[in-house]
Formats: C-alpha cells, structure tokens, sequence
C-alpha cells in the first residue's frame, strides 16, 4: 500500500524534469442541436442533431504539423461517418508549405475559414452554393484529396498568400436524380487531375483582405457500365468545368463584410454539348452589438443556364436567398443563434425556414 | 521509519513541480541578442502570441515560445496581456486549430529551457521571469 504513493512522488521528481518540450495533441469537438420550422407543404417543425465533429491537430516536429477531423451525423439513413479532413503538411519555409491529403478546396473565406463545426459560423447555414458535397443545394467541390502547397511573403505594406492544388478529380453519377458531387477520396474515375489556385492579399494598414481563385476540374461520369443517363462509359468526362472567383473580406471593430463572386463556365461533353455560363455569389453583413451580441444579414444568388447538364444533373435550380440571423454567445464556448432564411426559386413557391441552434466547442 | 523519507520525498517533489509558483518580481519577453527586434509594445505581443500577426515592421516572420500550460506565469502572462483565463484561451486556439490555419505556439517547459531555446534560435521571441534572465537573451518588454 505504501508503495504507490512512493511511487508517485519518485515519479514526479524523475519524470517531470526529463521533458523539454511539452506540445502534444491538440483535440476537441463541436456539436449543435437545432429546432427548424419551415412554411413548406407538409414539413412539421422538428428538433434535429447537427453533426457532431472531432478534430485532432499535432505538431510532430518543428516542421510538420497534422489534421485529423471525422464527422458523425446520424440520418434518415442511419449513422453516417465522414473522413472530413486529414492532412499532413510540411513546412520548408514561411513562403513554401506542402501538404497532401483531404483538405477544404481553396475555394474563398468561407470555405477556407468556416468548417463543420456550425459554432464556429454567425449563420446556422452556409452559403447554399457553398453546402458541403451532400448538401440539397452543393454546387461546389468543397474539398479535395490530393497535394496543397501554400506560402505567404511579407511585403513592404501587407502579406501575398497563394494555395496551390492537385487533386483527384470529382464525378457525378448521372443515374441517381440527385446525385451528389463526389471529390473521390480513394480513387480518381479517370487521369484527369482537378487543378486550382487561390491567391489572397491583406493589407497592413487596412481592415481589408482580397482574394482571387481559378478551378479547372474535369467531371467525369461514375455510374457503372454505361448505365447514365447519357450512356457514357465510367469515367469519361461529362463536363469541363472552370471555375474563377473573387472574395473581398473587411472586419472592423463594429462591423464585417464578406463578399464571394464565382463565375462558373462548364463545357458539356455529353447531352447539349455546348458551353454555358453562370454565377454565384454571396454578400454577408455582420453588427456587432456587444461582445456577446451579433445581427448577420446575408443575400446569395445562384443563376446559371436552364440547359447547362451540371446543373440539370445536379437538379439545381436558379434560386436567391435572403437570410437573417441573430447569434448569441452565451459564454466562449456555446452560443445560441436564430436564422430565417428565405429561398426564391425561378421556378416554384418561396419558401421560409426559421431555424434555432443551440451550438458548442469542447476544447 | 519511512516517514522521513516520505517528507522528504514529498517537500522535493513539490519543489520540483511548483517552483515556478514562488514570488517572482515580474515577466519578461526576450529574445536572441542577434535579433533586429529591441523592444515590444503590449499590443504587439498580444497579436504575436494569439498568433494574430507573425511580424512587425522590419522584421521577418517571428515565432513564440509558451510556458507548460496551467503554469502560473502562463496564467498571469496572458490576463495581463489580453484578459484571457486559461480556459478562454484555450477556446480561442481551438478555433484556429479547427480552421487548420495555425497551432498554439511550442510550449517549452522552463524559463531555464526557454532561454537556451532562444540563444540558439534567432526568430524566436519567449516570456520568462525577470529572476531568471541572463545574458544570454535581451529584454524586449516589461510585464508588470
């Protein structure tokens, strides 16, 4: 018995002093809970789970870090696990860093900044454009598995950052109506490899960061066999796809603003081949109150060609949506926050959903 | 019979591992005495340590060291310099690691290794008790 204690305090002595440096594993989890009601035909209000996710981030040595991050989300269908991201990055100096594995795609602030955790965001909802792959209204690539070098360099009156990326290339199965974008965790259907950039520009002296970003990702049909709507073998390519943008990013004392323009030209391969043309884009205002205190109004627009196959595959409508919210911090770490969120289809009636969220980080 | 080997075992191992609790006239922010860097504003540090800048005007990018968490002096560090408990802090850099953008600064475990980290290191810039500076490191800032 008198053992353990002798034990202990040797230990501490012995062991307590042979450790130089003391970083470890960081982890933690965000999880929300949401109550949502909508005036659409035959939806009740419901209280709904939002994903629970766990992340993990170490650094292994002075020059490499890692991330892990899994998602849980319990559906219709039953549990769903998601490998959401995993990378390890190596950095070689402050303007050459290069990581390989699953990343969110280099896209603009939102997609760079806000993640799964919902607590993280003012809004319970992204962007519609921006939802993630399995999301009613994705229309973007949001991540990508493949290599992502970065670097800043300092210069005289603000910091240049650049992301560049290869990656498997994404696919949809053309015979599901709705399918989801697939960004191919463990396979590519074909050679063709998605390319991109994003480049970034923040000013020392200004509140304000600029960003720019291009795409080129070649779609390619995943239905087994020829058995897609346009009967096409698996992995030829159903669109060429090109995607430039701009974000603009502006956080004062009081006030943000976040603005993300997306032109979005897809070349058909198959069906009405021909090009066409469209856009997205998001603007979002955020008044800080108080500390704990923030009213957030954001407009998105999504308006492409009525013939464009992307977007029939995907059976995505041109649509805009005013959004209203209301976020309370009730302390650091949990925070309530109201959303109405207003949709106006091309075609079809207008739909408002009002959703409260009760969200939470456990550091 | 054990029991003065007990108290003794026991007045170390609190020596040991509490040391740094012992009254200490206040923290200072060194740096390699190479360095471009002379002096700090609070400001300044409090953007370095939140990781909110990597540099100042004349300077290449600039790296910080922390002391062990749920040490005093990291503790009274960062309430002086952004009102920030432990807990709160933690919160903050959970965000950051979320967004894949940054981790928390190294943690070394002393002001003893933090100085010799710092001799070797140019682009490092660390916090320790003014009882412990030699002069191996400069001072860049008084935390009182």
């Amino acid at each position: 018995m008198k053992k353990i204690p002798l034990i202990c305090i040797l230990s501490s002595c012995l062991f307590l002093p042979s450790i130089d440096s003391v970083s470890a594993a960081e982890f933690g989890l965000f999880g929300d809970v949401i109550y949502s009601q909508s005036d659409a035909a035959e939806e009740n209000g419901a209280f709904g789970l939002g994903a629970l996710d766990f992340y993990a981030a170490a650094r292994l040595n002075d020059n490499t870090e890692v991330f892990i991050e899994y998602v849980f989300e319990e559906t219709q269908d039953g549990l769903i696990t998601d490998l959401e991201r995993l990378w390890i990055k190596r950095f070689f100096s402050d303007r050459f860093e290069l990581g390989a594995g699953r990343f969110h795609t280099p896209l603009g602030t939102w997609n760079r900044t806000y993640h799964h955790g919902a607590f993280l965001q003012d809004t319970v909802s992204r962007p519609f454009f921006l939802e993630f792959e399995d999301g009613a209204s994705a229309v973007l690539p949001t991540h990508i598995v493949g290599l992502l070098s970065s670097g800043t360099f300092i210069l005289d009156k603000g910091e240049f950052s650049y992301e560049a990326y290869i990656a498997n290339g994404s696919s949809l199965d053309s015979s599901k109506a709705k399918p989801e974008i697939e960004i191919n965790t463990n396979a590519d259907p074909n050679q063709d490899k998605t390319l991109g950039f994003r480049l970034t520009y923040g000013f020392d002296e200004l509140p304000l960061q600029l960003g720019l970003m291009f795409m080129d990702n070649a779609i390619a049909e995943s239905a087994e066999g020829n058995s897609g709507n346009w009967g096409i073998a698996f992995g030829e390519t159903l669109i060429e796809q090109q995607i430039t943008g701009f974000d603009i990013k502006s956080e004062t004392e009081n006030f943000y603003f976040l603005l993300e323009y997306y032109n979005l030209n897809n070349d058909s391969k198959v069906g009405n081949i021909e090009k066409h043309t469209g856009y997205a884009y998001y603007a979002q205002l955020g008044y800080k109150i108080n500390p704990t205190n923030r009213l957030i109004y954001r407009y998105a627009d999504l308006s492409v060609d009525d013939n464009d196959d992307y977007f029939l595959i995907l059976n995505i409508k041109n649509q805009t949506r005013n959004v209203i919210a209301y976020r309370y911090d009730l302390d650091d770490s949990n925070s309530l926050k109201f959303e109405l969120n207003h949709s106006t289809p091309d075609n079809g009636s207008d739909i408002t959903t009002g959703t409260l969220q009760w969200s939470f980080l456990v550091p | 019979m054990f029991k003065p080997l007990y108290i003794f075992l026991l007045a170390t191992s609190l020596l040991c591992t509490s040391y740094s609790v012992l009254a200490k006239s206040e923290i200072v922010i060194i740096a390699n005495k190479s360095s471009v860097l002379n002096k700090l504003n609070r400001q300044q540090a409090k953007k370095l340590w939140l990781g909110k800048i990597h540099k100042l005007p004349g300077t290449g990018k600039i790296k910080v060291i922390d002391q062990p968490n749920n040490s005093t002096i990291k503790e009274e560090f960062y309430q002086k310099l952004a009102n920030m408990n432990l807990d709160r802090l933690k919160v903050y850099w959970a965000k950051i690691i979320f967004s894949g953008k940054d981790l928390p600064p190294k943690t070394l475990r002393n002001d003893q290794k933090i100085i010799e980290f710092i001799k070797k290191n140019i682009k490092y810039i660390g916090y320790i008790h003014s009882d412990s500076l030699n002069s191996d490191v400069k001072v860049l800032m008084r935390i009182r």
